[in-house]
């Protein structure tokens, strides 16, 4: 009786197993490659320290899919989601547990000097082994098409003159890149920005909402969150934050900071580090391999697709913009009175 | 008719057999999945997102779509069987569903959630199909005030949650808010409550208090009970009987009503329809005290809710870009990923894709219910392995749950600890569900007051000023009295009798 | 200055001590608890700007609000009618090893792997839960834990692997 009852959960797992089974297992390619003898043998493991669907998650599995499709990686590469603290939990995971190893990536972008700067982990990208800067993002400033601004210009004028009275909205917590690079532009414009009302949202979403349901008059985020409501006609752009005019159709009549009287640029870029004293075999692998990643055309096609610029900085001159993207925020957050 | 000739069209193309095939097998995938603890809707669509690279355009959308309606068919039935709820919306339908299943009745209660959620999956995608752009304004309409005063509806919805005394629900639900209080305040940076904990950064997931208050305190309470160790649970019919049905045909109407309305809201809506429509259909019942004890319109509202929520949530996706929740997030980037930018721009850019994905949903529902009604009785025999080895059964079923979220030992150790916790509450009368519904609620709400204490530089009567905003708060406080009323009356009633 | 206390009313103090119920005893707990809390809030770091709703703000008034309502319920159960402890009819043996056997279960998992340490759980749980059948027990017990473990590998949901490398 007992046996039969046992029978039957085990035929419901086995059932289970072999239906799921069939899915999850395509994309692994466990073909030795002779380029190098002794790695990789185990699965790299690249961390997204974010949840799915987020930014870095995006970039961590468009980069192992190309890697390993293309066969520029001979082992799998599993992703691997360790969201919290704005990046701080992956971090302190890759520095304390991680270090020396072969096996692990990590994928990050600006928050990675932020938390570090605003005091929210004492680690920082010195602590890890920069790879690659893979390609960059700008931020975009804009409003709802029929605001009472037609420039960046008005909105500066009317927050010079009242702070409060212009409510500003990212997807960004205070400090953080959507709050940063709008208030950037502002103090430069002579805006006392420590009194400006600033508005965060939970992600491009909300904060979309937020400014076609009038919470908000002005909205900063990410270039790549607003390109459908830019398209639609709901939302007028006033500046971008890139150094040049941006090329795609949609963007190429918003003029930049600069060409506002604004001496900025903000680049979201992303990039690829290894762990903490990661082994120069190991390293070199991984970076021959993004180097000829940018090569393919898939990922040249994967830019397009996200609208993501091509920035691509292997090694040594990675580090070196890490160290003066590392000094500008500094600079900014000090400027804002959000740090000391 | 124009609609009418391009849904015909749609349909056309859904039935094409591939895209059957791809409907099937995502629904088929999503209803496993859904079933595996911790591996809820989210990861169910990141799983399959690579598999749909080969595929054309619709086929891959059309596949997807069934993952995420399967998954959520699939999360009720851990929360019926083994009182685990996988996902936030399907917390309400432990209360009531797991009662039945220990009383036998659990083909019932896995039947009625079916069923429901069919019948409002389907007036999902009705309203969809003729009311998308429209209803896309409402959307628009609820801002940060008026989100604050549907947490509080939510909240005061919670309460009636379990049986108790409202006093005990209004702590549970305050302990509930205190606790979604630990972590990183997402707005300032500031660390709260964490100890120093670098793993409390991100706050105490949802899905650790769930899996401890019900399924872990669910089995600490009957292994501390001899007696019910040994007891088998008489097994009644594998299917819910034309009493059940009749019983909750208006319920699922209601339910479906509600979830559509709520999933028309991005990022509330899958969580707090469930919890209103239970709280309403408790407030409607002609015998409300057997509610929390096994009553099948606490499971066919709720189950309705959910699944009318997450074919709504479509709307705001598909009309403005907004994703209503993680899934739809995730969605979007499938969207994205084969370069169609979901906003006010897909219906007329893409009629084709807007109309067969229409379609498949009404396909897709039709092959969830053939699917997953054979499977009812199936899985209600799961309640019929003898106790000593379900329950550790379950316990493992928890961590691995709990584990997947965040590879954390420290979510394992805070699940025991709910697990107590549950079942302490239990022994003194505090319902749980307020306190998980408050810790999803707290953060949001938090947000929400914030947000519009920020737009009206710190003046608090921005909640009564907006007329959405008050209307809300009143219904809320009428549900809130609905309790005193009832008590009100009865005493009158006693005094009548005398 | 008011008159002393006087030596009945401490001796009634202990009687009403003595007749609180469960739920009073649990309403001073959470009082003590939200005072507490409230003073953490308090004394959260503040944000340098000034538009911000800060931090502090929403904790202190959840904590605020938890104190009025272990008030209330203290003030609701006046009831000193004696009910039976709801321990009484309880066989704590059973709860009390698998909270004990799940604490050992956290411990080891990271040190010896999920598929180990899943095998002697639900090897042994069942025995305690008052399953005799060993045979039965143990079958179940390999093939959920590897089959599991096996399940996830493939979804790509990592499990502890622990030192001997499974």
């Amino acid at each position: 009786m007992c046996i039969k009852k046992y029978g039957f959960i085990a035929l419901l797992l086995s059932m289970v197993i072999i239906l799921t089974a069939g899915c999850g297992s395509s994309g692994r390619n466990k073909s030795a490659e002779p380029a190098a003898p002794n790695y990789p043998t185990q699965p790299i493991t690249v961390i997204a320290p974010a949840g799915p669907g987020s930014g870095w998650d995006l970039t961590a599995r468009s980069v192992t899919q190309i890697l390993t499709e293309k066969k520029l990686v001979s082992v799998a590469m599993p992703v691997e989601n360790r969201a919290g603290g704005g990046g701080a939990v992956a971090l302190s995971h890759v520095v304390e547990n991680k270090k020396g190893a072969e096996d692990t990536l990590i994928v990050y972008s600006p928050p990675l000097l932020l938390i570090n700067l605003n005091g929210q982990t004492k680690f920082s990208y010195k602590d890890l082994t920069p790879i690659a800067k893979l390609f960059s993002d700008y931020q975009f400033i804009g409003v709802k098409k029929d605001s009472k601004f037609k420039t960046l210009d008005d909105v500066m004028n009317a927050l010079k003159a009242d702070p409060k009275s212009v409510k500003i909205g990212g997807a960004s917590s205070p400090g953080s890149m959507d709050h940063l690079s709008f208030m950037m532009a502002a103090a430069q414009k002579g805006v006392n920005v420590k009194e400006v009302p600033y508005l965060s949202f939970q992600g491009g979403g909300e904060l979309i909402a937020g400014l076609l349901g009038g919470s908000i008059d002005v909205v900063s985020t990410s270039v790549g969150d607003i390109l459908g409501q830019l398209e639609a006609g709901n939302v007028r752009g006033l500046a971008v934050t890139s150094p040049e005019r941006l090329k795609d159709q949609r963007l190429k009549d918003i003029l930049t900071l600069k060409e506002q009287g604004i001496d900025a640029t903000f680049e979201v870029w992303r990039g690829i580090f290894g762990p903490p004293q990661m082994p120069d075999y190991a390293k070199n692998y991984i970076a021959d391999a993004i180097a000829k990643m940018v090569e393919t055309d898939e990922w040249r096609a994967t830019l397009t697709k996200y609208n993501w610029q091509n920035t691509y900085l292997p090694g040594d001159d990675f580090v070196k913009f890490l160290d003066e993207q590392n000094q500008l925020l500094e600079g900014i957050l000090k400027n804002l009175g959000l740090i000391k | 008719m124009s609609t009418l000739s391009m849904f015909l069209n749609g349909l056309q193309v859904a039935v094409q057999p591939v895209n059957l095939l791809a409907v099937a097998i995502g629904a088929l995938l999503g209803t496993v999945i859904g079933v595996l603890p911790g591996v809820g809707p989210v990861s169910a669509v990141a799983l399959l997102v690579p598999l749909s690279f080969g595929m054309r355009p619709e086929t891959a959308l059309i596949m997807m779509a069934g993952v995420y309606y399967g998954a959520m068919y699939g999360g009720s039935t851990t929360s019926i069987l083994l009182n685990a709820p996988g996902e936030s919306a399907s917390v309400v339908t432990c209360i009531d569903g797991h009662e039945l299943a220990k009383k036998g009745r659990a083909g019932s209660a896995l039947g009625v959630a079916a069923i429901g959620s069919f019948i409002a999956g389907t007036l999902g995608v009705i309203v969809l199909m003729f009311l998308a752009p429209p209803l896309s304004r409402v959307a628009i309409a609820f801002q940060p005030p008026e989100y604050f005063a549907l947490m509080i509806l939510a909240l005061v919805a919670s309460t009636s949650l379990g049986e108790g005394s409202l006093i005990k629900a209004l702590i549970s639900m305050c302990m509930g808010l205190i606790i979604g209080t630990v972590g990183q305040d997402i707005q300032t940076g500031t660390v709260r409550f964490t100890f120093g904990n670098n793993e409390l950064l991100d706050g105490i997931d949802f899905l650790v208090a769930a899996l401890g208050l019900f399924a872990l305190s669910e089995v600490l309470s009957e292994s501390v009970e001899p007696n019910t160790l040994v007891t088998r649970i008489p097994f009644k019919s594998p299917y819910p009987t034309l009493q059940d049905l009749k019983q909750s045909f208006w319920a699922m109407i209601r339910g479906s009503a509600i979830g559509i309305f709520f999933g028309l809201l991005p990022g509330a809506g899958l969580i707090t329809s469930p919890f209103v429509s239970y709280s309403v259909e408790k407030q409607l019942s002609k015998h409300p005290e057997e509610f929390g004890k096994g009553a099948i319109e606490g499971v066919a509202g709720p189950e309705s809710s959910n699944n009318g929520a997450a074919s709504a949530g479509f709307v705001p996706l598909l009309t403005l870009g907004l994703p209503g929740s993680a899934t739809m997030a995730l969605l979007l980037g499938v969207f994205m990923m084969w370069g169609i930018q979901p906003g006010p721009l897909l219906i007329p850019n893409h009629p084709q894709m807007f109309w067969s994905l229409i379609a498949s949903m009404y396909v897709g529902n039709i092959m969830l219910l053939i699917l997953n009604l054979p499977m009812v009785p199936l899985f209600a025999k799961i309640i019929d392995i003898p106790k000593p080895l379900l329950l550790p059964m379950i316990f493992i079923f928890s961590f691995i749950g709990v584990y997947s979220i965040n590879n954390s030992t420290l979510d394992l150790w805070l699940l025991l600890g709910f697990g107590v916790l549950g079942f302490l509450m239990r022994l003194y009368h505090f319902p749980a569900g307020p306190l998980v519904m408050a810790l999803v609620l707290g953060p949001l709400m938090e947000r929400a007051m914030r947000q519009s204490l920020t737009m009206s530089n710190g003046n608090p009567a921005i909640f009564v000023e907006r007329p959405i905003s008050l209307a809300v708060l009143i219904l809320a406080l009428f549900f809130l009295s609905i309790p005193f009323l009832r008590a009100r009356k009865k005493v009158k009633k006693s005094k009548i009798a005398c | 200055m008011g008159p002393p206390p006087h030596r009945d009313d401490e001796v009634g103090g202990v009687k009403l001590i003595k007749s609180w119920t469960a739920d009073r005893w649990i309403a001073s707990g959470l009082a003590v608890f939200s005072i507490f809390y409230v003073i953490l809030a308090y004394n959260l770091p503040r944000f340098s700007m000034a538009t911000i709703i800060d931090a502090h703000v929403f904790p202190m008034f959840i904590g605020i609000v938890q104190f009025a309502l272990s008030i209330w319920l203290w003030l609701d159960s006046r009831d000193t009618a004696k009910k039976d402890s709801p321990w009484k009819s309880l066989e704590l043996r059973g709860g009390l090893f698998m909270v004990l056997l799940s604490a050992v279960y956290i411990e080891m998992l990271p040190s010896i792997g999920f598929i180990v340490s899943t095998f002697i759980f639900l090897a042994i749980s069942p025995y305690i839960l008052g399953w005799k059948n060993w045979v039965i027990s143990l079958v179940l017990a390999a093939i959920l834990s590897m089959g599991t473990y096996w399940l996830f590998s493939t979804l790509m949901v990592p499990l502890p692997k622990g030192i001997l490398g499974f």
